[in-house]
């Protein structure tokens, strides 16, 4: 693996026919969808102790979407990096699982914001060259949705952000992106940004038998500053808060009640 | 869930004092009140009301026939037949609602058995017959035929439980027990007992951490796997404690088609379906007590133990995502897991329902029925269940079942 630091960004080695893509898919640890979060007793986070976490499931999304794009034959290799503590080597073991080649841990404890990670990730793909990134289109944890929109911007690439839908032809992305009230499809010339909605795809369980698989699979180590980036936050959580409790129902006596209070208290009628 | 804040009991003395008000004291409760109707005080003392932690709440809610015990196999059998008319049993005490229906899943165990194991497991698929249970004895073909998603390569064959075997709703069977109790006259307050007072061979009374002081007659330990901090308060003292089981629910990219039995494999592993999810657990690594405040999880458990040994027994188990998990307490008895019935010999009002070591969900009905005729007739009337008495704790004479999980 060699490490050129600035490839020219508008030589891309995707070229179909003559060298096939090589796919970047950043992947986030985050408190598992299934947790029901608490939050901290200072308000200033949620408790994250002894508690199971898992890939982002966008991010898996995302993972799937690359390996179907690497088994049509349109790709040749599948980067996943995650900027995260030690731990996140779980998460990019699971992504090796499903089908991942290699993969890069940016190793930090610092609470990572989609800036910091924007930057980082910058610097991944000046040194690895791919023709494509696919994000997820939000960390289930901060739910920011900007890390993918941050990184288009920092390496002026196009980007389809949503995208329900991604079809490669030539040098050429269609993502039909999910927008309000409907569907609507761009083409990107690559290298590209993509981030990938809920509907993309089905991710693959990771098998067992892949799981030790993936255990030999190469997986590097690197820091923030090997990229040049800097990920200490720079926002301050102030206040972190549960949702509201569910209200308690009332039993209505009559149809004209229940009229009465829909019209009047629920507002909807 | 915050633990509800205490309260004070109406009385300063009562009849019976039971010490904790989940599966085990509610059944007690319930019996007690029926028996004796409301011309008997009765106290039940609960720690934590929401039950958050409390093993019946925790437990994987399974009921079976296969022990190798007889007296086991009849406990499971009155078991059987409570959940079955749960929901008439408790008709007269839920008056403008349906009584709670226990969701009987009657899908059986399949104990998977070792070429070694085949003569033994005979045996005890005999004893069960004779017994009245409907389990039967499958060689690999005939264990393969019926549920062919089964690796039989290494297994010498299966005892199955076709019938009277399965999971249901364990806080179903709680919340009837103690609503049927509570409406019959039966107190119960959020409270702890903090101490006992024994003069001349008897508890006099208990303390609460609120502070009032109340009198008993008698005084049973329903604590769970906090039995011996009950027990220790009278200066007694039996070897039960906390041991820690972890149960995983997990989603298989392949399902299991048919109607799958509770699958008890040879490294101890169970799994069994949950509506599409698939719910497991184990012995754990490392097996001892644990604080009684501990339920930390190790996911270690599932993915290099658990998982390992369901995609060898199933193959179909290749490809899994866990979706929940969590840890409950069995109140263990570190002698020979068996519960431990009866008065204490020289405390004479004490009476333990302790030491179920996992099967104190299903052992509920016979336990709560045994204790109440203990202390209404001074014997049993039913189901003798004095193989369970206190006196083979100091004799340190194990009382052995040998189909445990
Ligand atoms: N610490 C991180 N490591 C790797 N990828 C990340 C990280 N944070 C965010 N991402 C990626 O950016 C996407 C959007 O995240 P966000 O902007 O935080 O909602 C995620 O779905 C990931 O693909």
């Amino acid at each position: 693996m060699s490490r050129v630091k600035t490839e020219p960004t508008s030589a891309p080695n995707f070229i179909l026919g003559k060298m096939k893509l090589k796919i970047l898919v950043p992947v986030k640890r985050v408190v598992d969808a299934n947790v029901k979060v608490r939050v901290k007793a200072d308000g200033l986070g949620v408790e994250l102790a002894n508690v199971k976490m898992a890939m982002n499931p966008f991010d898996e999304i995302a993972v799937e979407e690359a390996i179907r794009i690497k088994e049509a034959g349109k790709a040749e290799e599948i980067i996943v990096v995650s900027i995260g503590p030690l731990q996140a080597q779980e998460t990019l073991r699971t992504a090796l699982a499903m089908g991942a080649d290699r993969a890069i841990l940016v190793k930090t404890d610092e609470q990572t914001e989609p800036l910091g990670v924007a930057k980082v990730l910058k610097g991944v793909v000046e040194a690895e060259a791919p023709g494509l990134v696919i994000l997820g289109k939000q960390a289930i944890d901060d739910d920011s949705n900007q890390t993918g929109q941050m990184l288009a911007a920092l390496l002026g690439w196009a980007q389809g952000t949503f995208a329900s839908k991604i079809v490669l032809e030539g040098d050429q992305a269609k993502v039909t992106r999910e927008v309000d009230g409907g569907l609507q499809t761009v083409e990107l010339k690559m290298p590209a940004i993509v981030t990938a909605d809920l509907r993309l795809n089905q991710p693959r369980y990771a098998s067992l038998p892949n799981i030790m698989k993936a255990k030999k699979k190469p997986l590097d180590e690197k820091s923030p500053a090997d990229y040049g980036a800097d990920v200490k936050p720079r926002l301050k959580v102030i206040k972190t808060e549960e949702p509201g409790g569910r209200k308690a129902g009332v039993k209505v006596k009559s149809v004209a009640e229940l009229v009465e209070k829909l019209k009047n208290e629920a507002g909807v009628l | 869930m915050a633990i509800p804040p205490y309260k004070a009991p109406s009385r300063n003395a009562y009849d019976i004092v039971i010490v904790g008000g989940a599966v085990i004291g509610s059944s007690t409760a319930y019996w007690l009140s029926q028996a004796l109707g409301s011309g008997a005080s009765i106290l039940v003392v609960e720690r934590d009301s929401s039950y958050e932690f409390s093993s019946t709440a925790l437990s994987t809610s399974a009921i079976r026939q296969q022990y190798s015990n007889p007296i086991n196999v009849k406990i499971s059998q009155f078991g059987i037949e409570i959940i079955r008319g749960f929901q008439e049993r408790m008709a007269p005490f839920y008056t403008n609602e349906p009584a709670p229906d226990l969701g009987f899943k009657e899908h059986g165990y399949l104990y998977c058995c070792s070429p070694e194991g085949v003569n033994a497991a005979r045996e005890r698929v005999e004893l069960q017959r004779s017994l009245g249970a409907h389990t039967v004895f499958l060689e690999p073909g005939a264990l393969k035929e019926r549920f062919p998603w089964l690796n039989v390569d290494d297994l010498g064959g299966g005892s199955w439980g076709s019938r009277e075997e399965g999971w249901f709703d364990s806080m179903g069977l709680l919340n009837g027990f103690r609503r049927a109790a509570r409406a019959s006259g039966v107190e119960y307050i959020d409270n702890a007992v903090t101490d006992l007072d024994v003069s001349e061979g008897r508890v006099v009374s208990a303390r609460l951490s609120t502070g009032q002081t109340v009198r008993c007659g008698i005084l049973v330990n329903a604590a769970g796997p906090r039995a011996q901090q009950v027990a220790a308060m009278a200066g007694l003292s039996i070897p039960v404690a906390p041991y820690k089981r972890y149960s995983f629910v997990f989603a298989s990219a392949n399902p299991i088609p048919g109607r799958m039995p509770n699958v008890i494999d040879l490294s101890g592993t169970f799994v069994r379906p949950e509506g599409e999810l698939f719910l497991t657990g184990n012995t754990p690594q490392g097996d001892g007590p644990a604080d009684y405040d501990d339920f930390e999880i190790h996911f270690e458990e599932f993915d290099d133990y658990i998982w390992p040994a369901l995609w060898h027994r199933i193959p179909a188990f290749d490809a899994l995502k866990l979706q929940t998990s969590w840890t409950g307490h069995y109140e263990y008895n570190m002698l020979d897991h068996n519960g431990i019935v009866g008065f204490h010999p020289q405390v004479t009002n004490f009476m333990f329902a302790n030491g179920f070591s996992g099967h104190g969900l299903q052992q509920s009905p016979a336990v709560g029925r045994a204790v109440s005729e203990l202390i209404v007739h001074g014997a049993f009337q039913t189901l003798d269940l004095s193989p369970f008495s206190y006196e083979r704790i100091p004799r340190n004479e194990p009382f052995l079942e040998e189909a445990v999980i």
